[in-house]
Parts: structure tokens; sequence; C-alpha cells
């Protein structure tokens, strides 16, 4: 395959804005797919993602494009989600690419995700073609939003294409703007082949699958791999490109995107951003690697029942290859026993994790009360970073506690800038600045300890804007706080995996939610259950769940003991779902109360 | 002969060689109202069970009667086909009650009824009674405990109404009509009456149970501690000690069956070892002989009990107190856990 008619781009966008739509059409009219395989958004082909309209994972694939000047041409895509939670998606996709397609939505405009993906593509060097997609609703505002792209971007109005993915109208202009505004791969066919691994799968039968982008040389199936982090070499034994299925080729060239599987069974040997050179012809130095990604909230997992750590860690190990945002280490819990710490990019990352866990590896889990990251200084002078409240050391021992704070971006219309000043204050906000991207949208900044936002801060963003709102946050580093950790008590018994770390003007409140929250998800038991909620040795808070009285069937005769067996049985499912934690059982769900908390 | 009297009839013939080696102990004519049948029905249903099985001299056999239903020949027929124990289906002493459960007798049906059974010559009653009824407070439900016990039946049994949607009751009661009973003030009925009738003298030996010294049915004794049983008739259940089958429902469809000389049996189970320990724990904590404790593998939740006096040990055995008994499905979970 000549590089020359090789094109690596990708789709980036706000949520919503019509990525994976686009990328329905671009399938259709290269007949990549075919009419009877044809669904909506049919690379967003994760169960989850179905389920929830969203994209999760980024999707690659290639597709053969006879262009109207007579060449057929090889376009690979990759689809890109839209929500925050998975940017490192996004920018580990840009890496493998030369251009992308900035899709804008023509009734929201440029909202906060296209603006933090605009930069990325730009730190990226990627050539940008702004496409603003859904001219047919009739809530469009074409000239408006051109507008804002041409002022954000500076681009000429021509250079803009406008489009309906639903509709498939101006999608051929889309074929004529990626071939000739996105250059060819550059790169050294002659040069030893490098690889660059922008995401994995995990298989069963056949190890680590790596997805990669060739960068120099070639790879013929059947020849030694090694991989440069580690030195380790394996046999390539089926190479490919990504259509909507894998399918194999006999070699991959410069330029290409693919997969190689070598039978790489120790799935830490295959690491996302990692280089991939040949054994025997290694090139000398690497490609550069990703930036490891930040996690922001971290949780606890722990099997329901402990015999399944080893089965929870596989799972993890495995789930990391195709998430490589996922980190983990092992954490204990007085209350809950061996588990894991795991850190997620955010609520929605964790939800998913969970979920994934679940579905696509049968775990049976207790994910407790997400937190930040927090950083102590002790008063002798030395400071731990922590990520789990059961390791704040004792307050006397405390000099000062710093928490993350992020740099928020808000766009939204300016009548409702008022709403925004008010959630902003309760959440602890500093305001920095606002600049306008016309007359009738601002993009104002804020500063927010992160504490304040990942639980349900984009939900009351939406509502108070009436959905209009966008917003999109990054770190800024540590600040101090004055934080305190709140503990919840069983039956007088601290349970670990409930605590949690709040700003001490909030701590009353905090307590007042979480013990009523929990009484609601504990269900009466035989024997009286208290909950409180402590600072230290100072209760709170305090509620109790009153003792179970009654639970037994009037009659029991000889036709209905089988019922009662089964209902028996069902029920002991039930109680293996709990957490014994002393005497009393504590449902799953009540180690995340506090997400359902209003 | 009508067609479901030729049709049981038939079945029992069908288990006739099943038990060469079994002497049958208890017979129990019950569910649905067996006090329907005439003299005769009852007559050929009987000889059939002494031509079809061994029994053990002077057996227990119980039939349910509605007050106010049968007659003094119908009771003296009884007798004389070995019948010796009345169960009778009095629910409640009281008019509003009755017309609440959708029960045509009174309770001088009741009463006439019993009379009428000692004059016949029976020795071994029973009534059945129900409360926890929407809107009952103890001072009602003490009237019918005290009427019942007043004609001195050898047999109590006293259950906590059960309602679901389904019903009249239960419709009246989601539809806002009838206030829904209160499991803690249901809980509380149930330990004062357990109060009530062991000062009366009835010893309470299985949740909604009670009898005299002696007087327990031994029919239903058996269901609780796993003796082996057969059931005959439309839906009713057998037990072998490792499989448990159960007949069709449908009466034309069971009369159908028999007709071809067919056993109408609906479906079957295979008890696993764990399913049999499991109905040990869940049946045996319901009455007042207790499990073995050597099958309880939760020992924690069984010093607990004990500590919280939901339960005592004697002679190697858990047996619950009334608290406990309140609460024998979730201790039953939780010990087979
Ligand atoms: N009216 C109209 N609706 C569109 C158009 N393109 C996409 N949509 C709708 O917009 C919604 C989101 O489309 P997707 O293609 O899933 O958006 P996405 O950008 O891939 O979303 P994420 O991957 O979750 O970020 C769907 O309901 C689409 O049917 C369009 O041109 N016109
Ligand atoms: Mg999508």
């Amino acid at each position: 395959m000549l590089k020359q008619s090789i094109r690596n781009f990708c789709i980036i966008a706000h949520i919503d804005h019509g990525k994976s739509t686009l990328a329905d059409r671009l399938l259709e009219m290269t007949h990549t797919v075919t009419p009877q395989a044809m669904v909506d958004q049919v690379l967003d082909d994760m169960e989850l993602e179905r389920e929830r309209g969203i994209t999760i994972k980024a999707h690659a694939v290639t597709m053969n494009y006879r262009h109207s000047d007579g060449n057929i041409y090889h376009l690979n895509l990759i689809d890109t989600p839209g929500h925050v939670d998975f940017s490192y998606e996004v920018s580990r996709s840009l890496a493998a690419c030369e251009g992308a397609i900035l899709i804008i939505d023509a009734a929201q405009g440029i909202e906060a995700q296209t603006v933090s993906n605009i930069y990325l593509a730009m730190e990226n060097d990627l050539v940008l073609i702004p496409v603003i997609n859904k001219i047919d609703l009739p809530s469009a505002r074409v000239d408006e939003v051109k507008h804002q792209v041409m002022e954000f971007l500076g681009v000429e109005e021509e250079e803009i294409l406008l489009i309906s993915a639903k509709e498939g109208i101006g999608i051929e202009a889309i074929f004529d703007a990626i071939i000739q505004r996105i250059p060819p791969p550059g790169g050294d066919i002659n040069a030893p082949f490098r690889a660059l691994i922008f995401d994995s799968v995990f298989d069963y039968y056949r190890g680590a699958i790596a997805y990669c982008r060739v960068v120099d040389g070639e790879l013929h199936k059947g020849e030694l791999i090694k991989f440069m982090s580690n030195g380790k070499s394996f046999e390539a034994d089926e190479i490919g490109i990504l259509r909507l299925k894998r399918q194999p080729v006999e070699k991959l060239r410069t330029g290409e995107v693919g997969y190689v599987i070598a039978s790489v069974k120790n799935l830490k040997d295959s690491k996302v951003g990692d280089t991939i050179t040949l054994a025997h012809h290694a090139a000398k130095s690497p490609l550069p690697g990703f930036r490891d990604p930040k996690p922001m909230v971290f949780s606890g997992m722990f099997p329901t029942d402990a015999d399944e750590l080893p089965e929870l860690r596989n799972a993890l190990e495995r789930l990391q290859l195709n998430d490589s945002a996922l980190i983990y280490e092992p954490e204990s819990s007085s209350a809950l026993g061996f588990g894991f710490r795991v850190g997620f990019l955010g609520l929605l990352h964790m939800e998913i994790v969970q979920e994934r866990l679940e579905r696509e590896y049968n775990q049976s889990l207790i994910t407790t009360i997400p937190n930040v990251e927090i950083r102590v200084t002790k008063k002798d002078g030395s400071s731990i970073i922590i990520d789990n409240p059961a390791q704040l050391p004792e307050p006397m021992k405390i000099e000062a506690i710093e928490e993350p704070f992020i740099k928020a971006q808000i766009i939204l219309p300016t009548e409702y800038v008022g709403n925004l000043m008010k959630l902003s204050q309760e959440r602890r906000g500093i305001y920095k600045n606002t600049s306008y991207i016309d007359k009738n949208r601002v993009d104002l900044h804020y500063e927010f300890p992160l504490s304040e936002i990942i639980f349900d801060f984009y939900d009351k963003l939406k509502s108070l804007s009436r959905g209009y709102a966008s917003f999109d946050y990054e770190l800024i580093g540590m600040r101090k706080s004055d934080l305190v950790k709140l503990d919840v008590l069983i039956n007088g018994d601290p349970v670990d995996a409930l605590s949690m770390i709040v700003h001490r003007d909030k701590a009353f409140e905090w307590g007042q939610k979480l013990t009523s929250k929990l009484k609601e998800l504990i269900p009466r038991q035989m024997f009286e259950v208290a909950i409180q909620a402590a600072l230290g040795s100072k209760v709170i808070a305090r509620t109790t769940v009153k003792a179970l009285r009654k639970n037994v069937t009037a009659k029991c005769y000889g036709g209905d003991i089988t019922r009662k067996r089964k209902l028996l049985e069902k029920q002991k499912e039930g109680k293996r779902r709990m957490k014994q934690v002393g005497k009393v059982e504590i449902p799953q769900d009540a180690f995340l109360a506090v997400l359902q908390i209003k | 002969m009508a067609p479901f009297i030729r049709a049981l009839t038939t079945e029992m013939q069908l288990y006739a060689d099943h038990y060469p080696e079994t002497r049958f102990g208890t017979l129990y004519l019950g569910g649905g109202t067996p006090s329907v049948l005439d003299r005769d029905q009852l007559t050929a249903v009987l000889r059939a069970a002494d031509t079809c099985y061994e029994w053990i001299p002077a057996p227990e056999r119980s039939i349910e009667v509605n007050p106010g239903t049968v007659t003094r020949s119908w009771l003296e027929t009884c007798l004389d086909l070995g019948i010796n124990r009345l169960s009778i289906g009095a629910q409640s002493f009281r008019p509003g009650e009755l017309v609440m459960l959708n029960r045509i007798h009174s309770a001088e049906d009741t009463v006439h009824t019993v009379k009428l059974a000692r004059e016949t010559g029976f020795r071994n009653l029973g009534l059945d009674l129900i409360y926890g009824l929407p809107g009952q407070v103890w001072a009602d439900w003490r009237i019918s405990l005290e009427r019942a016990v007043g004609l001195e039946p050898e047999h109590i049994s006293a259950y906590i109404l059960t309602w679901s949607g389904e019903t009249d009751l239960g419709k009246h009661i989601l539809d806002g009509g009838l206030p829904e009973p209160e499991e803690d003030h249901t809980a509380g009925l149930f330990l004062k009456t357990h109060e009530f009738l062991v000062k009366a003298g009835y010893s309470h030996y299985e949740v909604s149970n009670y009898a005299l010294p002696g007087r327990e049915c031994m029919h239903n004794m058996q269901y609780w501690d796993g003796t082996p049983y057969l059931g005959l008739g439309p839906s009713a259940h057998s037990f072998s000690g490792k499989k448990r089958w159960w007949n069709v429902r449908d009466l034309p469809a069971y009369n159908a069956m028999l007709g071809e000389n067919r056993v109408p049996v609906e479906g079957l189970e295979n008890l696993t070892d764990e399913a049999v320990r499991m109905e040990r724990i869940a049946l045996g904590l319901r009455t007042n002989r207790g499990i073995m404790t050597a099958l309880i593998r939760n020992k924690s939740c069984a010093d607990d009990l004990i500590e919280n006096g939901m339960a005592d040990i004697d002679g190697g055995r858990l047996i619950l107190t009334a608290r406990g008994l309140l609460l024998a499905d979730e201790i039953a979970v939780r010990l087979t856990a």
C-alpha cells in the first residue's frame, strides 16, 4: 500500500455532536459495512455503548474510498468518545492520525469539550477540518455557529463544511477535504520497523492484541517483534487491519493502522504507549509514548465474596488492556477485606468500569465511596499523598491538608450566568474571568476544589442552564483546605469503607445526609442497627434502623415446602450480595450511598 | 360414582403396590372443602384407602370441616370410617371479621359444630383461627381466643393473615378501603397469642399451632420432621425423602389423566443434599423440637440468637423462642448461609 494513498484521521467533538453518526455515513459510502449489518452508530458495538447511546471506547476502522480523481484511498478512521471522562481515549487516538474532523453541532455551537479537543488536536499538530453538523435541525443556527468557528479557529468561511450526518447531506465534501487537506502519513519505509501501540484488547484465546500505528518500516506476518519498553520478543502470529472485524493481512507498512497478535499471555508485557519494533532489526529509539492518565477519583473495589479476589485481579488486568486510563493497586479494608484501590478519570468512568467488570468479567463487586487524592503534611514535616480516607493520619499529627483544585471552563448562554454564580459559591468556586464566544454565549473560567465538582456538579449545571451549559476542567494543583475525616459507625464500630473526607463547613450536612441515606438502604435486620456519623470522637448525626420484628410464613404444610425452599434459596442468594460488617448486613449499594444523595 | 371420586380412588390404586413395607400412620382430608363429600363418597374414599394401603392400629385420621355445614349423621359416618379428628375452620368469633374474611358462617355455627362433634363422640377437635386482620387490636383478637378456648378444643391453629393483591381483602387494603396490617403490631399480637394460649394450657408446638399435651396433629408434624408422605388429589404434593412431586392443579385434567390410568403428576424435583439440609433447618425451626445443632454452619449466628433471647439450646437442639419464631424465615436463611 502506497503511503500517498493513506489518510489517518479521527473524528472529535463535544458529546453528542454526531461523531458516530458521521462515521456511519462514511462507512456506508465506502461500502465498508453491508446494508444488512448497518445500525445507527455501528461502531458503538459495546453493549454499554448501545444501551447508553454514547461512545466509550475509541474505535478504529479502515475504509477504501474511490475518489473522483480516479485513485483508491485507504482511510483509517478513529471515532472517539466525547465525554470528558474518556478524553484519554481521544488523546491516544490523535497520536495515530495526521488530521481530525472537528464536528460542531449546529444547534449547540462550540461547547467545552469542543474547545478542549481543539487544543488536544493542535498539540498533536493535526490538520483540523471543521464541520458543522445537524444543519437539518429546525433549531440549527448555522450562521451564528459558523462565525463562532471562524473566530475561534481563525479559519475562512469556505473551509467550514456544512452537513447533516443523520440525513446524509454534505458527506461527499468530507471525503474531498480528507484527501485534499490531510497530508498522507510521513515516516520512512526503509527505516527499521516502529509502531506505536495506541490501544489493545484482551482475547481469551490469543492474549493481548495490540492496535498500533506503523510509523516506519514494515512488518510481515511471522516476524519476531520486540516491545521496546521491556525488550521482550514474540512472534507476530497474525497481523491485520481493522475493518468492522479484524482482517488478517500479510504485511503492515509505514503509515498504516492495524493490529498485531503475538501470543502475549502475560498482559503486562504489552503496554499501550509502547513501541513495537523488530527483534532482529530493531529501531534505535522508541516513539514518544503517552502521558500517563491522571486519575481524578478513587474508590475501593472489593469482591462480594472474599474468595474471588484472584478473579477480580485477573479481570482488572484484562480490562486495563482495553482501558488504559484505569489504574489500580491492592488495598485492604477492615470492613471489606482485601480488594483494590482503583483510580478513574471521573464518575462516569467509574460506573463504566464497574459495569464492564460485572458484565464482561462476571464479577460481583462492592464499590466504595469515591474520593479525590489529598496531600497531608505531618507535624514532623514529612508529607504523603493519600487516595483513601482510611489512610488519613491522626488529626494531632496533621499540620496541613491540601486537596486538588481544577481550572474549570464553563460555556453557557449569558442569561444563566447568575445561576452559575450561585452554584459556584456553594461549591467553593473562585471566579477567574469571562470571555465571549459570541454575544449570547460566555466562556467563564473558575477554580474549584475537585471534590466539589466530581459528584453532581455537571447535573446541577445542566439543570440550571436548561441543558445549555457545558463544562470542561483540568487539574491545576494542590491547595490547602480545612478538611476533616467523616467516619460512619455502625452499631458503634467505625466502618472504614464508609469514611469520607469533607470540608469542615460541610461535615455536619454530609453527616446528616449520609446517615439518613444509609438508613434507607440498610434493610431491617434481626437486631437494631445504629448508624452514626462522627468527626473524631464527636458524633454529629445519628439514626437507627429498627429491628425486624416479623418474617415468618404463617402456613407451611406439605404443598408449601417446595415454594418455601425456593424462596429461601433466593433470599440466601440476596444475602450473598450483602456484606457482613460485624453483625450487620450491608447491601452492596450502601457503600455508594453518597452518590444517591441529592 | 362422581368422576372426581373415581379418579381419586384410581390414583390410590395406582400407588397401591408402591409401599409394600409401609404402614401408614395418619390420614388427612383437607385442602378445598372435604366436608362437601356425601356419606357415600366419603365411604368410597376411605374404603379405597383401607384396601390400598396398610395402616397402623388406630391411625390419626383428620378431616377439615366448615362450621355449620355438617350433620350429626355425617359425623357419625366419619367416626365409623375411622375419622377421629376434626379441624374446624372457625376463623374468628367476631361477626365483622367473618364478613371481612368473606365467610358465610357465624360464631354460633362454630359453637354448634363443636357441640355436635362432641355429642357424636369426637375426642379430638381443632379450631382454625386467623388474626392480624386490618384494624384488629389485641382486645378484638382476644375475644376470639377466649371463645375458642372456652370451647375446650384439643388443638388451636392461629394463623397470621397473609394477604396479597389477588384476594378481595388484599384489593381492599391496596385501594385504601382497609388499613394495611402493620408488621410490628402483628408481631405484638403473635407474642400475646403465645402468652394467652400457653397460660390456657396449650403448648406452642409450631409457628401457628397449639395443642393440649399429646394432642399435636401428628399428620402435620410429619411435614416438619421430614417423614415421607403421599399426597392425592389435584395439586397434592408428595415426598419420598429424596424427591418431591406434585399433581396437576386442574380438576378436569386430573380426572382425565386418571381416566387413562396415568399418574397425574405435573412436576418432580430431586432434592440435593444441600436442599434437604435447608428444608431440615427451615422446617425444624418452625417447631418446638427445633433443629440439631450439628446442622448449623453459622455458629456465631446461633450464639447471637441465644444471647438475644430468640433461641435456646436443649438436648443438642436449637429451639426458637416465641420471639425467634416470629423471625423463623430470616433465621433459617442466616443459619443455612
Ligand atoms: N437531527 C440530527 N441529529 C443528528 C445528526 N447527527 C447525529 N444526530 C443525533 O445526535 C445524537 C448523538 O449522535 P452520536 O453520533 O451518537 O454522537 P457522538 O458525537 O458520537 O456522541 P458521543 O460519542 O457520546 O460523544 C443521536 O441521537 C443522533 O441521531 C444530524 O445530522 N441531525
Ligand atoms: Mg459517538
